[in-house]
């Protein structure tokens, strides 16, 4: 297991519905201060994470979404009450703008969480999540992902040793292509050889998973599913209100700033377990 | 106790006109904890003898008599606890990361992660295993995918292991490994086994049985000492370890029945010797083919270089062996000088065309069948087409024509590549290890192809590990070490100057000077 980011060292269970939450929550919550606190929370925890230079890297880029987005929505949608100037007798509204941002400031929070989930979710969580929920066919992904590999090793060689010999041609190539079929599936047969001489097909199979659901994992999970109802309650019961057109308005009710506090916990939790763990570590080095 | 009986077993592959015999009769009892290792030529039925042990892979034929595993009949049912590997280990890990492969038995048994994790630490314990456990599987050394591929059987607990002739793509270094972890299992942990090989120089000291097929029947059963007197006319003895070949020439006398490189010395001590004079011809060699000055090569930008400052220089008439162990670079150091690695560094300059023949000769091959391919070849070359009839006679392949390429065995497939070498008319010809796989009959035939070859004024050079054939079948030899190759020298000087990396036959011959077992025999005589 790749102990990469303290967060993912979780249950994966806990990691996917975590991100399942923060991500739909971000494509779906349109409200400026909660769009504001995932990017933000997104931008805290990943500098616990990434080097200096990826985070760098993340900023640019989320900065070039934000201003691409302020510029381009005003160009397509004309609604608003506030014209700034008039184009081709088109009003160019500041409402169209602030939409452009506030689809900006969503579209880079949601992005970064995503590539903080690739990141940190690998394979060995993938496999588990599939092999819990259909068996069979994480096995054939497994395999097949290795049958692709050998095939592409496979190809490389034969269009290596036919450019040696000066065979470049179209034709070289069909030729090559029609031979990796064949040999591709005699290898299938050699790999079924394999899988069925240590008992595949047999009837029921496990599957071996290496994680283990602890007292922190429920405890992180049961913090993750209160946080993120509550706030889809609030969300549902219009505690969170917004709207830009026609013109910029925010419903401030009595559990508003209660709500944006719980909701700053929720896409926080990462940050948290990040520096919880270093904290331990710092402690670990100087041997207290 | 008798763990595998096989009782008057007969069987035939099906083909177009009915039926192909190709086992008759076999009667063999294997006791628990036996070390047997099963060989005979290429079509004597061996690997098929071995499926029908596994009845989860046996062929689909016709099949009469009956195998019996400890006790009962064997079988899909009890065969669990007999462990199959394949020939090629490559393709026996059919999963992605190690552990995954390591579980992946265990999880055919429908046993709970906490059970599966307890075999593998085992396992990954027992072998060493820990460091990689997490690796993905196509990042692995070749040698530690044929660990894998063993340890993934283990998983399963079986009693007894089938090995289809494990050691047929491993370097010499890594078949003792291997040879060594079996000898572990049977010794330690009382595994019985069962191998097809025919490499009997590394498996033969550690067996307690041998038992040679022929033409399906079986042809000697018993104890590998007493094997000699039976098979020494046979095709089969070729790939004896020298010390068996000594025996056979001068007498059972003062042999201790083993087949190390110890016991023939001791063999020899005291008996008589005289100085073998050696012609010693300095052939003129022909002009300079191809040159290449002090080349650097990496495969990417920030990676270190494999080749680095390297220089050779290959004549006409020439046979060339590069030796060096796996991961030196010599595979990249001659596709290098062929033009598929470009260096970064330093020139290769050629005097006509190079043919590159790979290690593994499928890839030679595109079309179904070979004469498909050959005919390919003589249309791209130009040739006139009476040219395949002409070679296919040289080379006796004339009823391999109409087959696949991949049907063949390993030595017929190298036989038919080597016929498109004869067609090409290059100057250059490069080998990546010729003889991967084969035995010792087809060693000596590919020797003496490359004899014919630089009759006809062609270039040869050879990478391989397989010293005894670089003794018998090139003029000089090179180390590849260290990104470089080290000044080349006479074959001869090149193993006799050598004391660890070099022919058996010199480390058995000791002072006398002698580097293959006919010399050896020589000034014995």
């Amino acid at each position: 297991m790749n102990r990469k980011y303290a967060f993912f060292d979780m249950h994966p269970v806990v990691s996917l519905i975590y991100f399942l939450c923060v991500i739909v929550s971000g494509m779906f919550f349109r409200n400026i201060v909660l769009e504001l606190i995932s990017l933000i929370s997104a931008f805290v925890y990943i500098t616990t994470i990434f080097d200096r230079g990826r985070v760098i890297k993340t900023a640019l880029f989320c900065g070039a979404v934000i201003v691409l987005m302020a510029l381009t929505n005003p160009l397509f949608s004309h609604n608003g009450v506030t014209p700034l100037f008039y184009m081709n007798s088109m009003a160019v509204t500041l409402e169209s703008v602030y939409y452009g941002v506030s689809s900006g400031i969503m579209l880079s929070a949601v992005l970064v969480w995503c590539a903080v989930f690739s990141d940190g979710f690998d394979f060995e969580k993938i496999s588990y999540i599939f092999g819990r929920a259909f068996g069979n066919i994480s096995v054939v992904i497994s395999v097949a992902l290795r049958l692709i590999k050998l095939i592409r090793v496979r190809s490389r060689d034969l269009a290596m040793v036919d450019s040696a010999n000066g065979r470049t041609r179209l034709k070289d190539m069909l030729n090559r292509f029609s031979a990796i079929m064949g040999w591709s599936f005699e290898q299938g047969i050699e790999l079924s050889h394999s899988m069925k001489a240590r008992g595949y097909g047999r009837g029921r199979r496990s599957f071996y998973n290496r994680f283990r659901f602890g007292a922190s994992d429920a405890a992180v999970l049961t913090a993750v599913v209160i946080l993120s109802g509550a706030t889809i309650w609030m969300y549902a019961v219009g505690d969170f209100g917004f709207a830009i057109y026609p013109k910029v308005w925010i419903n401030i009710t009595d559990r508003t700033y209660l709500g944006f506090i719980l909701y700053s916990v929720l896409v926080l939790i990462p940050t948290a377990v990040e520096i919880r763990d270093s904290i331990l570590w710092k402690y670990y080095r100087s041997g207290i | 106790m008798e763990i595998l009986q096989i009782r008057n077993l007969s069987f035939s592959y099906p083909n177009i006109n009915g039926f192909t015999r190709a086992l008759t009769d076999v009667n063999i009892n294997i006791n628990e904890g036996e070390f047997v290792v099963v060989c005979g030529e290429s079509g004597s039925g061996k690997s098929t003898l071995l499926k029908l042990l596994k009845p989860e892979i046996s062929p689909a034929g016709k099949t009469e008599g009956e195998v019996w595993f400890a006790g009962e009949k064997l079988t899909s049912e009890n065969s669990l606890s007999i462990g199959y590997m394949g020939q090629d280990y490559e393709l026996s890990i059919v999963t992605d990361r190690v552990y995954q492969e390591l579980a992946f038995g265990p999880e055919n048994l429908n046993l709970d992660s906490g059970s599966i994790r307890r075999r593998i630490s085992e396992i990954s314990s027992y072998f060493g295993m820990d460091e990689w456990l997490n690796s993905p599987t196509d990042k692995l050394s070749g040698g530690q995918k044929q660990i894998l591929s063993l340890a993934s059987v283990l998983t399963m607990r079986p009693r007894v292991i089938l090995l289809d002739e494990p050691m047929g793509s491993l370097d010499p270094v890594s078949a003792d490994r291997l040879m060594g972890m079996l000898r572990r299992l049977n010794s330690e942990l009382g595994i019985t086994v069962v191998m097809v090989e025919h490499a009997l120089e590394f498996c033969l000291s550690y067996a307690s049985r041998l038992i040679v097929l022929k033409n399906g029947r079986v042809f000697y059963d018993g104890e590998p000492a007493n094997a000699i007197g039976t098979v020494k006319n046979e095709r089969i003895f070729e790939a004896f370890p020298a010390v068996a070949k000594l025996v056979d020439r001068f007498g059972i006398e003062g042999w201790d029945g083993q087949f190390t490189v110890l016991s023939a010395k001791k063999y020899l001590e005291g008996k008589p010797h005289r100085d073998v004079l050696r012609e010693t011809s300095d052939e003129a060699s022909g002009e300079e083919v191809l040159k290449a000055k002090d080349i650097y090569y990496a495969y990417e930008r920030k990676s270190p270089f494999i080749v680095r400052g390297a220089s050779i220089s290959l004549n006409a008439g020439e046979t060339l062996a590069v030796l060096g162990g796996n991961g030196s670079g010599k595979s990249t150091f001659i596709k290098t000088l062929c033009g598929i690695n470009k260096p970064q560094r330093g020139r290769v300059s050629a005097q006509g065309s190079v043919a590159y023949l790979p290690q593994d000769t499928k890839l030679a091959f595109l079309k179904d069948s070979v004469r498909a391919d050959y005919e390919s070849y003589v249309e791209y070359m130009g040739l006139d087409s009476a040219v395949i009839a002409d070679i296919s006679r040289k080379l006796g392949i004339e009823e391999l024509l109409d087959r696949h390429p991949y049907d063949l065995s390993g030595g017929q497939r190298a036989l038919a590549a080597m016929g498109k070498m004869f067609m090409s008319n290059a100057k250059i010809m490069l080998f990546d290890e010729p003889t991967q796989g084969l035995d010792m009959g087809m060693k000596k035939v590919i020797a003496d192809i490359f004899k014919r070859l630089k009759e006809e004024g062609r270039c040869i050079l050879f990478v391989t590990h397989d010293t005894v054939f670089a003794q018998m079948a090139s003029d000089k030899a090179y180390m590849f070490f260290d990104g470089g190759i080290t000044e080349p020298e006479k074959t001869h000087r090149f193993f006799r100057e050598n004391n660890y990396y070099t022919t058996p036959a010199r480390l058995i011959a000791g002072d006398v000077d002698a580097v293959s077992v006919d010399e050896i025999i020589k000034a014995y005589s």
